[in-house]
């Protein structure tokens, strides 16, 4: 035995040294941030996951059950989708429903669905010559029967890049809203040369029938720009009459180290009911820096403003234009999401985060709860303060 | 077996001393290189507070602390060059391993060839050993690592220190560290599985050229491109900018078998050319 030493070492040392650090790793501990109810109903918040990150350990997801690392994620769980997309519930569900369907589909913009029909609408990205095609996929979710084709686009010669916002169907007709980039040779600003299109594809003649123009960024006389976006809505595959965008007006200005810089000088929100085409403002709406805007809903838009030591709700009826508003006790709104008729609040101040829940349709709040530490002192403070949340979603 | 385990055993003590070379440089470039800047940042903390009589702790509120994995970066070349090094030195042994039985007047290939035990064993001795002399690397840098810590905390002055990290933390805020030593053992199998598949291919290739010299260098290249094209064949066939027609699950599945059959076909061609191919 004497004469193997030098490999029995060898062997032993690397059992001792590798097996040491994997068992340390496993049995490292990770700080248990909690979501706790405060008042109203612990159900409320009972599926609700912030998404953030601590430094030194990395992001993780933080409950009303306690914290999750992914460090502490096994290794075969990065390969599961609806782990990797749970930010974004929507899809997941459609990703277990629809599994052969869903394949090569991954924006959540391009989705469509009502009771009867599964549609997916998008344009070949990557690379410019293939930018010329949409591929539009649709789904009968009673006969289960799969349609996809690829359209040519009208003008694409024009464009370098465009994606989709928003997909409606009616009927036979399905309709795609998107925002294009127009080419330009002189390496203008990319805002002045947007375009929000409307595109019709007929699914009998598997082709784009028509190609509207809907707004197009403008250079006004006085040197200042108009430019457009469309809001998407949430969820985005719901069928819905009424789209909503900002018309935003721009100016150059430059900063004093005499770099270009934009400077929004109004902000304006509109809607639009894509069937009937007609537009109408949303007086209400009223962009001045100190707000947050949350989102679009199938039937309201919402938005937040902050008004002292408490944040002003605004909801907004797409339908019957009523503007109802409430206010939530939060010193200060760093992240909001709207799920259902419920929306959800997180307002982080150093070592403090709370989360509001509120009920739109009744307009008042029905959870408050924030998220702690089983710690004390100075590591509370610190582990709490260092902790950064950047997301909110409801676990379906 | 019994004769397995002593192919290894002469594996091992053939390549020792070239071993232990790998081992002290090493400790000597990374332990110098971290020494040296931790003096000199030290240098320049003293430069900096110059005369006034100033604590350390004044000068980290103003100007904040330093930790082990800031001297780290600060010291890449001393850090990452001699895990290069190892890295060259045990890519050039994969085919060393093979071609020194062949050197010299007295061919060791005779005696190797002639020895009364099935021929493979000495294929997975070779195999084995070059595995296990990789590790082994990888095993000392973690032992050495919190060896370097404690020099980085002999030699900052412990109020221009920042909190302590753990060797884990340490490893895993490391781009290159992290991929050497993986989050979790799993992924280590993963990993070095990879790397022994490419030892399995490149061991076939050299026996190919060993069976049939010239004609078996173009049939090693074609053998390796082809093995490197059936790894990337569902990317290639998919042909998709951002490769989602598959499942991230059915993507590592396929891959994974792929990996497997791969290894499976060039150990089965790896015995026969050793078997019925291979000579003097």
């Amino acid at each position: 035995m004497k004469r193997y030493w030098f490999s029995i070492l060898l062997v032993v040392f690397i059992l001792g040294s590798i097996g040491t650090y994997y068992v340390t790793a496993a049995s490292r501990s990770y700080p248990d941030f909690k979501l706790l109810t405060v008042s109203g109903d612990d159900n409320e918040a009972k599926s609700l996951v912030l998404e953030g990150t601590i430094k030194g350990y990395g992001s993780l997801d933080v409950s009303s059950k306690g914290s999750e690392y992914e460090q502490e994620e096994s290794y075969f769980e990065q390969f599961s989708i609806s782990k990797r997309y749970s930010y974004n519930q929507e899809m997941v569900q459609l990703f277990k429903e629809h599994r052969g369907f869903m394949r090569a589909k991954r924006s959540t913009n391009s989705i469509y669905e009502d009771e009867k029909t599964l549609a997916y609408a998008s344009f070949n990205s990557g690379y410019v010559d293939r930018q010329s095609k949409l591929d539009v996929s649709t789904l009968d979710l009673k006969t289960k029967s799969e349609q996809s084709f690829t359209a040519a686009v009208p003008n694409h010669e024009q464009y370098n890049y465009a994606y989709v916002i928003d997909v409606q169907l009616d009927g036979q007709l399905l309709y795609i809203f998107s925002t294009n980039y127009k080419k330009n040779d002189n390496e203008e600003r990319i805002a002045g040369n947007l375009e929000i299109h409307k595109y019709t594809v007929d699914l009998n003649a598997k082709s784009i029938s028509k190609d509207e123009v809907l707004f197009a960024d403008t250079k006004q006389d006085n040197g200042e720009m108009v430019t457009y976006s469309l809001e998407s809505s949430m969820p985005s595959k719901a069928p819905n009459d009424v789209l909503v965008y900002r018309k935003q007006t721009e100016k150059l200005v430059k900063d004093k180290d005499g770099n270009e810089m934009t400077e929004t000088s109004k902000s304006e929100l509109f809607t639009l009911n894509w069937r009937t085409g007609q537009t109408t403002a949303v007086s209400s709406f009223e962009s001045n820096g100190s707000g947050e805007w949350v989102g679009v809903t199938a039937d309201a838009i919402i938005w937040t403003a902050q008004q002292g030591t408490s944040a002003r709700v605004t909801n907004y009826d797409l339908k019957t234009r009523e503007v109802k508003s409430f206010d939530i006790a939060v010193p200060s709104v760093s992240s909001s999401m709207v799920s259902g008729d419920r929306l959800y609040v997180l307002s982080k101040e150093g070592d403090s985060a709370k989360v509001v829940i509120a009920d739109l349709k009744q307009g008042k709040v029905v959870y408050t709860g924030k998220i702690d530490i089983n710690e004390q002192g100075e590591d509370r403070t610190k582990l709490l303060t260092n902790l950064a949340i950047f997301n909110l979603y409801v676990k379906k | 077996m019994n004769r397995f385990w002593k192919l290894l055993h002469m594996e091992v003590s053939r390549f020792w001393k070239l071993y232990i070379t790998l081992f002290a440089m090493t400790l000597l470039m990374q332990g110098g290189g971290i020494l040296y800047v931790c003096n000199r940042y030290m240098q320049t903390v003293k430069d900096k507070m110059g005369p006034a009589a100033s604590t350390y702790a004044q000068y980290a509120e103003e100007h904040g602390v330093v930790t082990f994995s800031d001297i780290l970066s600060e010291a890449q070349l001393y850090f990452l060059a001699p895990i290069a090094l190892c890295i060259g030195g045990m890519g050039l042994y994969v085919f060393l391993i093979w071609y020194r039985e062949w050197m010299g007047k007295n061919m060791f290939i005779y005696r190797l060839l002639m020895l009364p035990t099935e021929r493979r064993h000495l294929y997975v001795a070779k195999l084995s050993a070059i595995l296990l002399f990789v590790i082994g690397l990888v095993a000392f840098q973690l032992l050495i690592l919190p060896l370097e810590s404690a020099l980085f905390t002999s030699v900052i002055d412990q109020a221009l220190r920042g909190s302590t990290e753990s060797v884990t933390s340490i490893i895993q805020n490391h781009a290159f560290l992290q991929i050497l030593v993986p989050r979790t053992f799993t992924e280590f199998v993963m990993y070095y599985g990879g790397g022994a598949l490419f030892v399995i291919v490149m061991f076939t290739a050299i026996l190919l050229e060993r069976s049939y010299r010239l004609k078996g260098i173009a049939a090693g290249v074609i053998y390796v491109g082809a093995a490197v094209l059936l790894m990337i064949a569902p990317m290639l066939i998919m042909n998709r900018d951002m490769n989602d027609y598959l499942y991230p699950n059915e993507i590592f599945i396929i891959e994974l078998t792929i990996a497997i059959l791969i290894g499976m076909m060039s150990l089965a061609i790896s015995f026969f050319l050793m078997n019925k191919k291979l000579s003097v």
